[in-house]
Parts: C-alpha cells; sequence; structure tokens
C-alpha cells in the first residue's frame, strides 16, 4: 500500500468520522424535543379521556349552602394538584359567570375506595360551596385542571 | 523509492491533509449553523403546540364605553406564559387597556403557570350593542388563541 493510499484513506475517514458525528448532534437534539413532544401529544389524549358530569344540586337557603355532586364519567383519573381534597387549587368554579373564591369551596370524595387524592372514573365527588343566591335560575360552570368544562342549570 | 519521490509524496500529503482540514472545518461550521437553526425553529414550533389556553368564562355585567369586561382564562398547555404580551380582540378590534390579575388574590399576574385561571379586566374601548352576540379573543405571546361569544 503507497503512502497516497494511506492519506486518502485517512482523509476520507476523518470526513466520514466528522459527518457522522455532526448527524449524531443533530439527532440528538430532535430525539429529545420529540420526547417532549410525545409526552404533550399524551397529555392532550389524557384531556379527550376526561369527562364528568354535575348529576344532581341542591341549595339550603337557610344555611346558604349549594351542593353539586359531580361524577367522573371519563375514564381518566383525575388528582388534586395542591394535595388537599378539600381545595383543588386548579378546579374553577363559576355561578352565573361569577368566579367562585376557592375559600368559599370544599371538596368531598364520596366512594373513596383507597387513594384519597384521586378522583377515579365513577368515583363521585361533592362539591359544597359556601354562597348567597337569589331564588330563581342560576348557573353553575366547572372547569377541571385541564380545561374540561361542564354548565349545567338549576333552580336556587 | 527515491528520496525525490518521498519528497513530493510528503508534499502531496501534507496538501491534501490542509485540504481535508479546511473542507471539514467549513462542513461542520455549515452543519453546526444549520443544526442551530433547524433547532431553534423546532423548538419554536414545539413551545407552539405546548401552548394552549381556553376562555373558560366571560361576564359581561355592561357593555357601555369604558365599562369593564371580565374574561376569566386558563391556561390549558404545558409552558408558562407571560401576560405581559398578551393580546386582547373584541369583535375583531385590539383592545389596548386590560390587566392580568388572580381571581382569588387580585393580585396582578407577569407570570402565568399551566392550569392556572387569570383573570383580564378589560376595558372596553366602545359602546357595544347588547340586542348582539359579541366575540372576545385572547392570543398568547407565540400566536395561540382562544375565542368565545358573548352577550349580556
Amino acid at each position: 500500500m503507497g503512502l497516497d493510499t494511506i492519506v486518502a484513506w485517512s482523509g476520507a475517514l476523518l470526513v466520514i468520522l466528522l459527518l457522522i458525528y455532526s448527524i449524531l448532534d443533530i439527532h440528538n437534539n430532535y430525539l429529545s424535543q420529540d420526547i417532549g413532544l410525545l409526552q404533550t401529544i399524551r397529555e392532550e389524549g389524557s384531556k379527550l379521556r376526561t369527562d364528568f358530569d354535575v348529576i344532581n344540586i341542591s341549595y339550603n337557603s337557610s344555611s346558604q349552602l349549594l351542593e353539586v355532586y359531580l361524577k367522573n364519567t371519563g375514564s381518566e383519573i383525575i388528582y388534586f394538584q395542591d394535595y388537599s381534597i378539600s381545595r383543588a387549587k386548579c378546579f374553577d368554579v363559576f355561578i352565573d359567570d361569577s368566579w367562585i373564591s376557592k375559600d368559599k369551596m370544599k371538596f368531598i370524595l364520596l366512594n373513596d375506595s383507597f387513594d384519597a387524592l384521586l378522583w377515579n372514573p365513577d368515583e363521585y365527588l361533592k362539591l359544597n360551596i359556601s354562597i348567597a343566591l337569589s331564588s330563581g335560575e342560576h348557573t353553575i360552570a366547572i372547569v377541571l385542571c385541564n380545561g374540561v368544562k361542564e354548565m349545567e342549570t338549576f333552580v336556587a | 523509492m527515491g528520496a525525490s519521490t518521498i519528497v513530493s509524496h510528503l508534499i502531496l500529503f501534507i496538501v491534501v491533509l490542509g485540504m481535508t482540514i479546511t473542507l471539514v472545518s467549513v462542513l461542520t461550521g455549515y452543519v453546526s449553523q444549520t443544526g442551530a437553526v433547524i433547532n431553534l425553529k423546532q423548538r419554536s414550533m414545539i413551545n407552539e403546540i405546548k401552548t394552549n389556553i381556553k376562555i373558560v368564562s366571560i361576564k359581561a355585567e355592561n357593555l357601555s364605553q369604558n365599562s369593564t369586561l371580565k374574561l376569566y382564562v386558563k391556561n390549558t398547555g404545558y409552558v408558562t406564559l407571560k401576560t405581559s404580551c398578551l393580546d386582547v380582540f373584541i369583535d375583531r378590534e385590539w383592545v389596548k387597556n386590560f390587566t392580568a390579575i388572580d381571581p382569588d388574590s387580585s393580585e396582578l399576574k407577569s407570570l402565568w403557570n399551566p392550569k392556572e385561571t387569570i383573570l383580564l379586566n378589560v376595558t372596553l374601548p366602545k359602546t357595544l350593542n347588547e340586542s348582539e352576540v359579541h366575540e372576545a379573543k385572547v392570543v398568547t405571546c407565540n400566536g395561540v388563541s382562544d375565542s368565545e361569544l358573548f352577550s349580556k
């Protein structure tokens, strides 16, 4: 093998090695971002599987207590953000389009079997709201942490 | 092999090596710059895909000029957003005066975390017809938007 052959092979090898390194470097960036994208897609799928129903609403005008019964009708487990069942930090409640402050609300899981922080499919959640309502028709809107919303009209 | 052949081969070797190094350094620069641009664009697009907002409620007590329209907007995406570069449109007209606050504490919000709901107090620039349905639109810094119809 002559010197020129060695030189040619060395040059070609160097070029190939650098090209492989560049490709791997770019691919590594793509891969890490693709994983982030996959997580987003997975969480978007979780939104589609989330559903709940307002199954009963009753208002006691003397105690000014509104009781709302909710059922997890989706296939997704809904968890409470702040690790406190009494105050679900990212649950939003509106009555007649007005924001209900978190300190006026209390969430109680009714048939919870083993996990106190999770609202599992088919489980019931009771929402107590301390509020003074005029007699007549009102609307309640409940928005979960992922934006899934349910509205119901009731008579106080 | 004579000495002249060795010298000529050595010169040829140095020339080829120099050319290869130059070529590789140019290629590396080109590839890394192209990669950086693609990476930046990809990050921006992924950020946009991860951004989502939802107008969850609109409280319109009064539709006269300078009255306040309350827009409750939830960050349903996966990135923290800045409220300073939000845009609000009422009936496709840009609204200049609005504030973003925490609905519970009424404190001004500059950063808007995922799953959080903020209250946008929008000052209506003109009187809206109370018998008509209107549209409120909120646009985030990276162009993701949500719109909702409302009436009094």
